[in-house]
């Protein structure tokens, strides 16, 4: 009887993310590629049901303490009733992070992790998806690049060795600047346990902003393309294909490998360049035998 | 032919699980070698002899199984009429124990190390006309499996080589690999300025026979010794001084990463010694390598009258050894008039200026520059002691009256 009632509640957050908070996404996508002064973007009345089920819930406790503030109270209710327009857009963007994200599963912070002196991990299993990762860290000596990465469980305390074993190697390197907020995309394929691995000069107590936010594909991919320097249009936007958005994912990993770890390029090219170069043992005999009587040099090994 | 790894085992290390398991690792990527053609002497300080005698045994054993299937590899060789294969070296494959000697040692020179293996080990090699090569290892330094066929493959196409260097790398204790030192084709000039070429490498023995008298006890001085040394070989036979000597024939460099040196972790780096003291060490080892360059500079100056040929205008060009055709442009020098230290192991050697001044042509690409282009001038007539010069300025498209 238990299973059964919470069923419904996973069934709402995924229908909160597919159907209102992507289409946000997709629509702020959308505005921003075409550039218009003003765009508009209706609820369907689906849409509005569950907003207003989710967010005017009063016995929802967290819900019910954000709506203390009046104004974006009103916000809230003015989206609901009438869509979006751009303007709202500043404003969305101003109160986004108070929309209870976390409690609908959609965001993950600081209050997800488990710091211990060892590690930092979240405490249970990130669902699968697109996000945006957000950190910030207040270190007391400011340095431009602060080196971190973000771990899946099953790449943690992990050496790689190979380029097959480095596409299982599923790490988020970035740089951060003390006292800036810095931001990454991060794909997750599965259901994972994530960990934080810090700068060994940084204190766990210096993390002081940690967010993971869920995100449309559609906003995914046009955050891989502005990184990439690539502008698109809206069209070519919607008809990105699976290989393409892979190669562009790809392309985007490696500019923060590149920029945070110098280490793994050189794994890759160990795994490749190096592999290809390194003839076979056989080969290796096989050649060394035919220099070995070339030069008149029969036997490797003196006659004992 | 075989290649002969000499591992000296004799700084003051304190005989820890750790330590033991360094060596291990060293002597792991030994018998890992992808071609059976080696030789292992260790040249071990006495109270650690047992210690490590028990460590080869234990090697040995486990690497029979990795014999068998090179064995295996051999006889399809063999059954293909393979003439190298027929023969000793499949009953040398089966026995590694034999490939390994371990020499018990009071001194604790690397040069005396090296003489120790160089003048008795290999003697063997030479009855059989074999050239004995020789690679002094570090016990921080771990071989690639390929290392061994690199070296000898290019020794046997190269007949006038007598060293060979790869690239190396830092490897971790997890076996990560890290920075990547892809090192440039020989050059003479280079390693004047600092030892780029580190300290492993393949060398033919008779250039380790003179450094025994040098008592040296650092990787860092043994390896610049021995090059200097094989330059001084070269330099020797090289008879007709008009014609231009190309050191990238004799000392040759293989573009593959043959050996890692392992990271010394935080502990290990805190039982050695105090920063202050290994910064006193440092800086008497970089005075050693200096000495070295000013006794080489003088030995070639000695040996060769006013003017040796220091190979400096050698095209420098990151050639393949296996196929590149080198074309040298070399062209005698006065001799080093100084030679002195910028920093630890960085060094700059100062030339005299010979007699008949060859024409230096100082081109200066411009186009509307001129206040720059003055500045330029200016400081070139006022601060110039060289005579023999000219000054050709490439004028593109100014539009400028004044320039």
């Amino acid at each position: 009887m238990a299973t059964e009632k919470k069923k419904p509640k996973l069934i709402k957050t995924v229908d909160l993310f597919s159907r209102v908070i992507s289409k946000v996404d997709d629509w702020s996508v959308k505005t921003e590629i075409e550039q218009l002064d003003f765009a508009q973007y209706m609820w369907s009345p689906t849409d509005k049901k569950i907003l207003k089920d989710l967010l005017l819930n009063t016995k929802n406790q967290e819900t019910k303490s954000l709506f203390l503030d009046l104004k974006f109270k009103a916000f809230v209710h003015s989206v609901i009733e009438n869509g979006l327009n751009t303007d709202d857009m500043k404003l969305y963007q101003q109160f986004k992070h108070r929309l209870p994200l976390r409690a609908l599963g959609l965001a993950y912070d600081q209050d997800d992790l488990v710091v211990s002196t060892a590690s930092i991990d979240t405490k249970q299993p990130i669902r699968a998806g697109f996000y945006m990762l957000e950190v910030q860290i207040d270190s007391e000596v400011f340095r431009s690049k602060i080196p971190l990465n973000l771990l899946t469980g099953k790449s943690v305390s992990k050496q790689v060795k190979s380029i097959e074993e480095l596409d299982e190697y599923i790490s988020f390197p970035l740089h951060v600047q003390s006292g800036s907020l810095a931001k990454r995309l991060v794909r997750l394929n599965t259901d994972t346990v994530l960990s934080l691995e810090l700068a060994e000069e940084c204190r766990s107590e210096d993390l002081s902003l940690f967010r993971l936010i869920k995100v449309s594909k559609k906003f995914f991919i046009s955050r891989i393309y502005k990184k990439l320097g690539k502008s698109m249009t809206l069209a070519q936007l919607n008809a990105t294909s699976d290989s393409q958005f892979e190669d562009s994912w790809r392309d985007y990993t490696t500019v923060f490998r590149t920029d945070s770890n110098p280490t793994a390029n050189y794994q890759e090219f160990i795994a490749t360049q190096e592999k290809k170069a390194i003839p076979s043992t056989e080969h290796q005999l096989a050649s060394l035998s035919k220099w070995l009587v070339k030069t008149g040099r029969v036997s490797p090994f003196p006659k004992s | 032919m075989t290649i002969t790894y000499c591992l000296p085992l004799l700084e003051q290390q304190l005989l820890t699980d750790r330590y033991l398991a360094r060596v291990e690792r060293v002597l792991r990527s030994i018998t890992n070698q992808s071609v059976p053609f080696w030789h292992c002497h260790l040249v071990v300080r006495v109270d650690l002899v047992q210690a490590v005698s028990a460590l080869v045994v234990k090697l040995v054993e486990e690497s029979r199984a990795e014999s068998s299937s090179l064995k295996a590899k051999l006889k399809s060789l063999a059954a293909l009429g393979d003439p190298v294969t027929k023969g000793e070296p499949l009953a040398q494959v089966d026995d590694l124990g034999s490939r390994f000697v371990i020499h018990s040692t009071l001194n604790n020179t690397i040069s005396g190390a090296a003489h120790l293996v160089a003048t008795g080990a290999v003697k063997g090699l030479e009855k059989n006309g074999n050239t004995p090569w020789l690679v002094v290892l570090r016990d921080d330094t771990q071989l690639a499996a390929h290392a061994t066929y690199s070296y000898l493959s290019t020794a046997l196409q190269y007949a006038d080589a007598k060293l060979i260097y790869g690239d190396h790398d830092r490897i971790d204790s997890f076996g990560l690999r890290h920075n990547p030192f892809f090192k440039p084709e020989f050059s003479l000039d280079l390693v004047y300025s600092q030892n780029y070429i580190g300290p492993i490498f393949a060398i033919q023995t008779q250039y380790l026979i003179a450094l025994h008298q040098l008592n040296i006890e650092s990787n860092q001085s043994f390896a610049l010794a021995a090059i200097l040394e094989v330059v001084r070989g070269v330099v020797a036979v090289h008879v007709d001084k008009k014609l231009p000597l190309d050191y990238r024939k004799h000392l040759l460099h293989v573009p593959s990463l043959l050996h890692h040196h392992e990271l010394a972790c935080a502990i290990e780096r805190q039982d050695a010694s105090s920063d202050s003291d290994a910064l006193l060490l440092e800086a008497e080892r970089s005075r050693g390598n200096l000495q070295l360059l000013k006794d080489h500079f003088d030995s070639l100056t000695s040996t060769s009258k006013n003017y040796v040929d220091l190979g400096v205008a050698t095209i420098a060009a990151n050639l393949d050894p296996l196929g590149a055709t080198p074309v040298p442009v070399s062209s005698q020098i006065p001799a080093v008039a100084t030679v002195s230290e910028v920093k630890p192991f960085v060094y700059r050697s100062i030339w005299s200026i010979p007699s008949d001044c060859p024409l230096v042509s100082l081109i200066i690409p411009t186009r509307n520059g001129y206040e720059i282009l003055k500045a330029c001038l200016d400081s070139i007539l006022a601060k110039t002691t060289y005579t023999n010069y000219e000054i050709l300025i490439v004028n593109n498209q100014t539009s400028c009256q004044n320039s």
